[in-house]
């Protein structure tokens, strides 16, 4: 089939054409930029935590009134939660992946060195020495906390403990070269050399920020928030339900002057955490699918019309010889050419308009990548789109040629 | 000249056609624009009735444009909410920065930080300046009610000085702000807001009445009514979608019982041991807003504010170059960057596809009108001017505009409904109030007619000698 | 009523000149029917368009009813073909989508009558033509020639002074035809000037007088007699 005669008939005609392919540009910067962000959500909404997800819920307690010792008041509580048929390992804790709340601390090597910029800081977890089984996490390097060197911890203490274990992330950020064992790091601030030494190093953990700008680096430091503060709890597969269910009664025999709150699964915790994310992705994707949807029906109408229009002329070409396969292929031609002008177009747009969010509201760079799977999404579309009216058109009796309208 | 003639039936083929020499010169009437108009909605809702797959494709694509831009767009607008506009010239929030001498608080535009220590916020509230003022921050207290039966339960609190409500203007449905004297004294008194009154009193009116908060009792002095600041401005650092506290305790007495602090704290240097150590370091943690009713005291304030600074850096403080400020309302949630970004983005997005849309349903209408082109040279040979084939369209264009934007209202509800379902905290957020809802049908109609224009122009080229060819 | 002096009207395009009328000239009188015929491509339908206002001619000067239309703009030729001038047309070119109340009231709406003297005129002109029980059907539920008349009912509800008919009974066949054909002959009866196209010599000879045309020019004017015809 000839181009040229499709072009030139365009060319007479230009506005409708122009207007498809105005669409289409839009369409495909539109939705070139939308599927980078949706994927981009999906590939955050995604990111691993590092522990036993299914089996690992919190909760906060607190004392009220002056009544028991919050040291001796935590390890009882412990004890307590322990016991309940179906717990693998219960701590209190400061820090669970994605929790949103936390401590975060400054990481340095040597001795007056700064912390420059938010590459230098971690999260940092308080934990005991059943952290492994707590969390459900693996020992890459060295030990875990022994239990003479876990503290008991209450608010407004400093945490300057002599040892500390570091995440895979934060051991390759500090020590690219070499193992982290062994080696000092100051997480106080405090001047003076280094004073924590690196006893461990475990695999990957979540910080409880996933949307910061280090989401994946955690210092572990052994101690054991006491008095008011949070639990972890991880059951045994398919406990978590029936240990979430008694924790409450559990606690409240040991003492009632307390408030037990915030139970939480891990599921319900990471859902929080990626709300927003979600919230975006689900609108995104819908906007993406009604996008289609519009530009699709919109060229459905258009060509139609144009079916209609040239009504005469199809029977006439019909007439002098055109095969059904030549009516049908002229449509599909004219409209990817339609298509291919508003691709061109639209990469331009697309580019701009995720420039636009770069530069003002700092997203992410588009992938180059993203254009061509754009393209290919509205080049199919609009072939689509036109196959119908284009049927139509084939059906057209050569005897048209002949007859007055 | 509209010369009303009657015609006699009697003698009805003789005034028809007989008397046209002495009537055909008569002047042309010009149609009153309103009958016109009629005329066309006539024509236009015959049309949409004649190609109701065409018709209803375009008011859906209007809809589903203008209900993405109006769910996004309400969001925005309802994010850009100005929480207190009476006021929000004369609050100002200060800041200072005693941040590390080694590196700014913020490396981009190096704005002070977003919070002052507590022992600024304490010692600027002793300032006798004659300004309303307060340092704050939030926390939380035990609520234990009279009854055994009911469990404790955790309530939002904020820590203020008595100026707080005067300055944020708390509406007081029982009592008032405890005095100067009560805070300096440190007294057990609260403030509470009639939700926690009717939850633990199941009355509202309960000043004079003692509670337990924590592990003492408290007289409650105050009782708010329900109150909104939506976003919850005074402080940023928190969400600003959570409800005004439910407890309002003394500064002195939230420093005294050590009260948490809920938000955040920030430390360039380690604090020594403990609260006592924490509120005297150089870490932040509270907000501090001042009520400067004119610009006389704005400026009298900064001098206030330098000479503090100046003072405070003879003790060996403040070691960066000069950068305390006062910022009101709006500009202070502006730089706090309140709206989320996402939501912006949703707002652009929401815009380029309502574009999509309008493109859209030109191109339909341009074909809608254009397969009329018969109709249209006829209408032009019968003695239809441009401009009346052009307003017929223009008026076509605005009633699917209108259908639009009703279907569109109907979408953008259920599109907040779904913001809403998502994003639980949305809930104040994602709502339409009447400005939006105007905004939406003026968008609908104006994006419509926009769209409409060009395709009538079009129509109205429609050349009248098209219809006398004999085919 | 029509005096068209000289007339020249060329069509352009980047290759071709095409003459469509040179040196028109023609006289029609008030109460005159005028047949213009001959061949394809002599000009005719130019002919009707320029007379009917609906294009403008390139040379020349053209006089409708004591007015000058040469140098008018759109809205006051619009307006001029709305009061003066009925067409009718060969095709009929009713309003598929408006019955037959709707389409005659078209060019009575454009002129600004009030709602009860368009009431008036459309229903005293659809019962002229024999359609006055019909003022709500919709033109595909009539025969050619019904529908040919409620064209002519249209053309007659504004009171025109002129009647411009383009092969008028073209699409119909020869009994229908005949029945518009004394349709007119009876409007023109009554003082109104037509001019009609066709090339049906048979009907032309029927007319008051009979122009005939080639390549854009009058060749021949017959005048009929009138009387005869009438008495025919």
């Amino acid at each position: 089939m000839e181009i040229s005669p499709i072009l030139k008939s365009l060319r007479k005609n230009p506005v409708a054409a122009l207007l498809i392919a105005a669409q289409v540009a839009l369409t495909l910067a539109i939705l070139a930029n939308v599927l980078f962000i949706v994927s981009d959500r999906i590939a955050t909404m995604s990111m691993p935590s590092g522990i036993d997800e299914p089996n690992v819920f919190t909760f906060a307690s607190q004392d009220i009134g002056e009544g028991r010792n919050p040291i001796d008041g935590t390890l009882a509580d412990l004890d307590a939660v322990r016991a309940i048929p179906g717990v693998i390992a219960a701590a209190t804790q400061i820090g669970i992946p994605m929790g949103q709340s936390g401590w975060q601390t400054g990481v340095t090597l040597k001795a007056e060195e700064k912390v420059e910029g938010p590459e230098r800081l971690a999260a940092l977890y308080m934990v005991d020495e059943r952290m492994l089984d707590v969390y459900g996490m693996q020992l890459l390097e060295g030990r875990t906390f022994n239990a003479e060197e876990v503290i008991a911890w209450k608010t407004g203490d400093q945490p300057k403990p002599p040892v500390v274990i570091l995440n895979k992330a934060l051991s390759q950020k500090l020590f690219p070269d070499g193992s982290a064992l062994g080696r000092m790091i100051n997480i106080t601030g405090d001047p003076g050399e280094p004073a924590q030494q690196v006893v461990g190093v475990v695999d990957t953990i979540a910080s409880p920020w996933p949307r910061s700008q280090n989401p994946d680096r955690v210092v572990f430091v052994p101690f054991r928030p006491s008095g008011s503060t949070n639990f972890i709890v991880r059951t045994e597969p398919g406990e978590l339900d029936r240990v979430m269910a008694a924790i409450e009664e559990a606690l409240f025999k040991v003492d009632r002057n307390r408030i037990v709150d915030g139970i939480r699964d891990f599921k319900t915790t990471r859902a929080r955490a990626f709300e927003g994310d979600r919230a975006m992705a689900v609108l995104l994707a819908a906007i993406a699918l009604a996008l289609l949807a519009v530009t699709a029906f919109g060229i459905v109408g258009q060509v139609s019309f144009w079916v209609t229009q040239r009504t005469k002329q199809i029977g006439t070409r019909r007439a002098l010889g055109a095969r059904r396969s030549d009516i049908l292929r002229y449509f599909q031609l004219e409209n990817a050419l339609i298509v291919l002008l508003g691709i061109a177009v639209g990469c331009t747009l697309a580019m701009a308009i995720n420039g636009a969010l770069v530069k003002y509201l700092s997203f992410g760079a588009l992938p180059l990548s993203w254009l061509p799977i754009g393209a290919l999404v509205v080049l199919v579309l609009g072939q689509l789109a036109v196959l119908g009216p284009a049927l139509r058109a084939t059906r057209i009796a050569p005897a048209i040629a002949t007859r007055t309208a | 000249m509209s010369g009303k003639r009657t015609f006699p039936t009697g003698r009805l083929r003789r005034l028809m056609w007989g008397n046209t020499a002495t009537n055909a010169s008569r002047e042309r009437a010009t149609p009153t624009s309103e009958d016109m108009t009629t005329y066309y909605l006539k024509l236009a809702l015959l049309a949409l009735k004649r190609t109701p797959a065409l018709s209803s494709l375009m008011v859906l694509a209007i809809a589903l444009g203008l209900a993405t831009a109006m769910t996004a767009f309400t969001v925005l607008y309802r994010m850009s909410n100005n929480p207190i506009p009476q006021k929000s010239d004369v609050l100002y929030a200060v800041q200072l920065d005693a941040w590390s001498p080694e590196r700014p608080f913020d490396r981009t535009d190096n704005l002070p930080p977003d919070q002052l220590t507590h022992g600024d916020s304490r010692r600027l509230m002793a300032l006798d300046d004659g300004y309303r003022k307060t340092g704050m921050w939030r926390s939380s207290v035990v609520v234990v009610p009279e009854n055994t039966k009911v469990r404790p339960r955790n309530a939002p609190t904020r820590i203020v000085a008595p100026d707080f409500f005067a300055m944020f203007d708390a509406p007081f449905l029982h009592g008032q702000a405890w005095t100067a004297e009560q805070e300096a004294r440190a007294e057990r008194v609260v403030v509470i807001s009639r939700e926690l009154a009717e939850r633990v009193f199941n009355k509202s009116d309960v000043v004079g009445d003692r509670i337990y908060l924590d592990d003492e009792q408290f007289q409650i002095v105050g009782v708010l009514d329900t109150w909104k600041l939506i976003p919850l401005f005074y402080d940023v650092t928190n969400n600003v979608l959570n409800e005004t506290e439910d407890v309002f305790l003394p500064f002195s007495v939230g420093t005294g019982k050590e009260k948490a602090f809920h938000g955040s704290v920030n430390c360039w240097q380690p604090p020594g041991e403990g609260f006592k150590g924490l509120i005297d370091s150089e870490c932040i943690m509270t907000q501090f807003w001042v009520e400067l009713p004119d610009r006389g005291a704005r400026e009298r304030y900064q001098a206030l504010l330098d000479a503090y600074v100046a003072e405070q850096r003879k003790a060996g403080r403040f070691k960066r170059p000069d950068n305390q400020r006062v910022v009101a309302v709006m500009p202070w949630l502006e730089q706090n960057e309140v709206i989320p970004r996402d939501t912006r983005m949703f707002v652009g997005i929401g815009a380029a596809f309502l574009l999509v849309c309008l493109l859209n349903a030109t191109g339909l209408l341009l074909a809608k009108f254009l397969r009329k082109s018969g109709e249209i040279g006829l209408r032009r040979a019968l003695g239809a001017s441009k401009r009346e084939v052009f307003n017929q369209h223009l008026v076509e264009s605005g009633l699917i505009g209108a259908c639009g934007a009703i279907a569109g209202l109907i979408l953008t509800w259920s599109g907040l409904l779904a913001i809403r379902a998502l994003i639980p905290e949305y809930q104040e957020i994602a709502q339409l109030d009447i400005w939006l809802f105007a905004g939406l049908f003026a968008t609908a109609l104006i994006g419509a007619v926009a769209a409409g224009a060009y395709p009538a122009w079009r129509a109205c080229q429609v050349m009248p000698a098209s219809q006398l060819k004999a085919h | 009523m029509l005096t068209m002096k000289s007339l020249k009207k060329i069509y352009r395009t980047a290759l071709v000149e095409t003459h469509a009328l040179r040196d028109f000239s023609l006289t029609v009188n008030s109460g005159e029917f005028v047949a213009v015929t001959g061949p394809s491509g002599s000009g005719k339908t130019t002919f009707l368009n320029i007379a009917g206002l609906l294009e403008e001619h390139t040379e020349g000067q053209y006089t409708l009813d004591g007015i000058n239309v040469s140098g008018m703009s759109d809205d006051q030729r619009s307006s001029l073909r709305n009061q003066k001038i009925g067409f009718i047309f060969q095709s009929f070119n009713l309003i598929a989508d408006l019955d037959l109340y709707d389409n005659v009231d078209v060019p009575l709406r454009y002129r600004g009558m009030p709602k009860a003297e368009r009431k008036q005129r459309i229903e005293q002109a659809l019962t002229r033509v024999g359609l006055g029980s019909r003022l709500h059907h919709y033109p595909a539920e009539l025969s050619g020639g019904q529908q040919q008349r409620v064209a002519i009912a249209r053309a007659l509800a504004g009171s025109p002074k002129l009647l411009l008919a383009d092969e008028p009974t073209g699409n119909l066949d020869t009994v229908m035809a005949r029945g518009v054909m004394e349709l007119l002959e009876e409007i023109n009866g009554q003082g109104t000037t037509i001019i009609m196209v066709t090339h049906d010599l048979e009907l032309a000879r029927r007319a008051g007088r009979h122009v005939h045309m080639v390549d854009g020019q009058v060749v021949d004017i017959a005048e009929t007699d009138f009387s005869s015809l009438r008495a025919a």
